[in-house]
């Protein structure tokens, strides 16, 4: 018994429901404390759109639940051949979104991109150099010069590199 | 509509826009032949790059965008046996088999031929409908636009294949996402859980460049990154004109079911390739030879997906409403771009609207004219990008071009969010366009809903009262409750058989 749920669990067929589920009755109660500052005649709040659609929510949620516990975890995944690249890539994204007021759009995007495609596998260094020279060239061009774009420049240093820049 | 044709013809033929059109089917065609990237997925990241266009350069250039990638989804159908968008995985079984007998180059010819036609043939419909069907849709009051869009969410949800519970659950968590923020007629805050960006709601461009462009750039990098293909330089010849004539009634069956199939909410251009196809088989007088590489069997679903494409821009532009996952996000761009869309564009804006028609019919007879050079230098280049860099590229251009739309950092981690629930939501066979539909049409919806019951002092009735309305609720009703009702007439054969 406990290894089926570990199974079902393992595949989302009950988890993701469940976190529907979960979200949706959270969300209903939030709902319930939408009023309108001010009423004028007949008026559909604003609570009730929400509350309707969460409520929908939570009916579908609870038939996706009993149909997996019914029938256990049917969804067969596609095989991946690097499946760690995911937590890589987030990771990675993460790190993008925390540096970029920091270090700035020109420096840092070619040393992500190069550090990123080495980190998912890229070895020819032909590919590494040529795709992080030509994806930040394109990016700045593009972004920064075309669509003037006011890309986060950073701070000291690197700001100084990226006036030089654009 | 001459009016309209005058007028779009004065905004898209200036040296600008043609520009954008030609840049549109030269991105499309690289885009389709590209396995991984979808029409879709290309309109959705070129959305933050054409900020700096005005609205007609920028739908001119999506237009051509997802006229061109419906097509060239068929070269590596042809080539590799490998899709390079779902439109074309029917291709594959008569393509594929042309090519093994050493006639790539006839098989090409074909594709391009019967896109060309089907995609013509479909935006001349779109052409010709559009206009009078908003016409009829200006008269549409709340009630009415109300159903339209109930009908949409559960078809898209129902029909688009897989489970239906899934893709309602999904069509509906779309909609809730689109009532976060500040409410429009009372302006009470709701969801923001005190993040200011929020209140303006959740941001269309963010969400579907995570739910399309990063879920797919994720799963490209979990696949063999550094793999390449090299291929040879392949010609294309287009079919005699004994040859056409034999292909006739293909062309003349599959194009009018395109279009058709396109135009239903949620039925997109994949399953009319599918549907016309199977079609082709039944009306053919040697059904056994389709599947061997007969062009019939490549006819009959390149015609009626380029058909479909240009069938699903007809909902688009005259009801504000997406056929399809790709409408979807041009209707997502004209809202972006500041125009309200619906019937009243055809008022306000027709030279706007006549360009996008036009554009449409220049793009599908560019097809014919690019596509022989685009295949013989371009797709052997694309075929050589593994998929590794091609997955940074995207990346990139997901978390650059989101921070570009209002140059903050909050719309990068509305990408990235999106991107891990695409990714997790696709995977466990969840869909992602019910999603987008209800984000982009849920604000109207509500609208809508509530506007009609003030008008009605609160009664529920008024949505049956209306002749339109009335039977399109209907409809969406019984498409919710067919499954119920098999599933118990099922369950009701088994217990009396036991």
């Amino acid at each position: 018994m406990k290894r089926y749920f570990q199974n079902l669990t393992r595949r989302g067929e009950l988890i993701i429901p469940l976190s529907f589920l979960v979200a949706s009755i959270y969300l209903f109660y939030l709902a319930m404390q939408f009023r309108a500052p001010f009423r004028m005649g007949f008026q559909v709040g604003p609570d009730v759109f929400p509350k309707i659609l969460t409520g929908i929510m939570m009916v579908l949620s609870v038939v996706l639940i009993y149909n997996a516990v019914k029938r256990g975890g049917l969804t067969e995944f596609e095989k991946v051949v690097k499946p760690r690249n995911l937590w890589i890539t987030l990771a990675f994204i993460i790190t993008y979104a925390f540096l970029l007021e920091i270090v700035g759009f020109v420096v840092l995007t070619p040393v992500w991109i190069a550090a990123y495609m080495f980190a998912i596998g890229m070895r020819r260094w032909t590919w590494l150099l040529g795709a992080t020279v030509i994806f930040s060239v394109f990016m700045i061009v593009v972004f920064a010069m075309f669509m003037l774009i006011p890309l986060p420049r950073g701070v000291g240093i690197f700001r100084e590199i990226s006036l030089f820049v654009y | 509509m001459l009016d309209l044709i005058i007028l779009g013809a004065g905004e898209l033929f200036t040296p600008a826009n043609i520009g954008w059109l030609v840049a549109g089917v030269f991105i499309g065609l690289m885009a389709g032949a590209t396995p991984g990237i979808s029409g879709t997925m290309m309109v959705a990241i070129i959305l933050p790059l054409t900020f700096g266009l005005g609205p007609s350069s920028a739908l001119i250039l999506m237009t051509a965008i997802y006229a061109t990638a419906v097509f060239s989804g068929s070269i590596t159908a042809v080539l590799f046996r490998t899709p390079g968008a779902p439109e074309a995985a029917a291709t594959v079984f008569d393509g594929y088999e042309m090519t093994k007998q050493g006639k790539p180059h006839e098989a090409l010819g074909h594709a391009m031929f019967a896109s060309f036609l089907g995609g013509t043939f479909g935006a001349i419909v779109f052409l010709l409908v559009a206009p009078q069907l908003a016409r009829v849709a200006l008269e549409f009051g709340s009630p009415e636009i109300f159903a339209l869009i109930l009908f949409t969410m559960v078809a898209v949800a129902s029909i688009g294949g897989g489970n239906m519970l899934k893709g309602l659950l999904c069509a509906f968590f779309g909609l809730f996402l689109a009532t976060v923020g500040m409410d429009i007629i009372t302006g009470t805050y709701r969801y923001t859980f005190g993040v200011p960006i929020l209140a303006a709601g959740v941001s269309f461009i963010p969400a579907i460049l995570g739910l399309f462009a990063v879920s797919e750039a994720i799963r490209m990098v979990q696949g063999a990154v550094t793999e390449t293909r090299t291929i040879e330089k392949v010609k294309t010849v287009l079919p005699r004109l004994s040859m056409i004539k034999r292909l006739l009634p293909t062309y003349l069956r599959s194009g009018p079911l395109g279009v058709l199939i396109g135009a239903l909410p949620g039925v997109g251009a994949t399953t009319a390739s599918f549907v016309s196809y199977a079609t082709a088989t039944r009306f053919s007088k040697e059904p056994e030879k389709f599947g061997t590489g007969i062009p019939e069997g490549i006819a009959a679903p390149e015609t009626a997906n380029n058909a479909a494409a240009m069938g699903a821009m007809v909902p688009m532009l005259s009801l504000g409403i997406p056929g399809s996952a790709t409408t979807a996000v041009m209707l997502a761009a004209i809202i972006v771009h500041g125009l309200r869309p619906g019937p009243f564009l055809f008022v306000r804006n027709p030279e706007f609207v006549g360009a996008i028609m036009l554009a449409a019919i220049v793009a599908n007879i560019l097809i014919i004219v690019v596509s022989p050079v685009f295949i013989r230098f371009f797709a052997r280049v694309i075929q050589t990008l593994p998929m590794g860099v091609l997955g940074t590229f995207i990346l990139m251009l997901c978390v650059v071009g989101a921070f570009a739309i209002r140059n903050n950092m909050a719309d990068v981690w509305i990408v990235f969010i999106f991107g891990i629930l695409g990714y997790v939501l696709e995977k466990h066979k969840y869909p992602i366009a019910p999603i987008v539909i209800g984000l982009v049409l849920g604000q109207m919806f509500e609208q809508e809903f509530r506007r009609a019951l003030v008008i009605s002092h609160g009664s529920s009735m008024i949505f049956f009262a209306s002749p339109i309305a009335a039977p399109i609720i209907v409809v969406s009703l019984i498409i919710v409750l067919i499954p119920l009702f098999r599933r118990l007439q099922r369950r009701l054969s088994v217990s009396k058989a036991k």
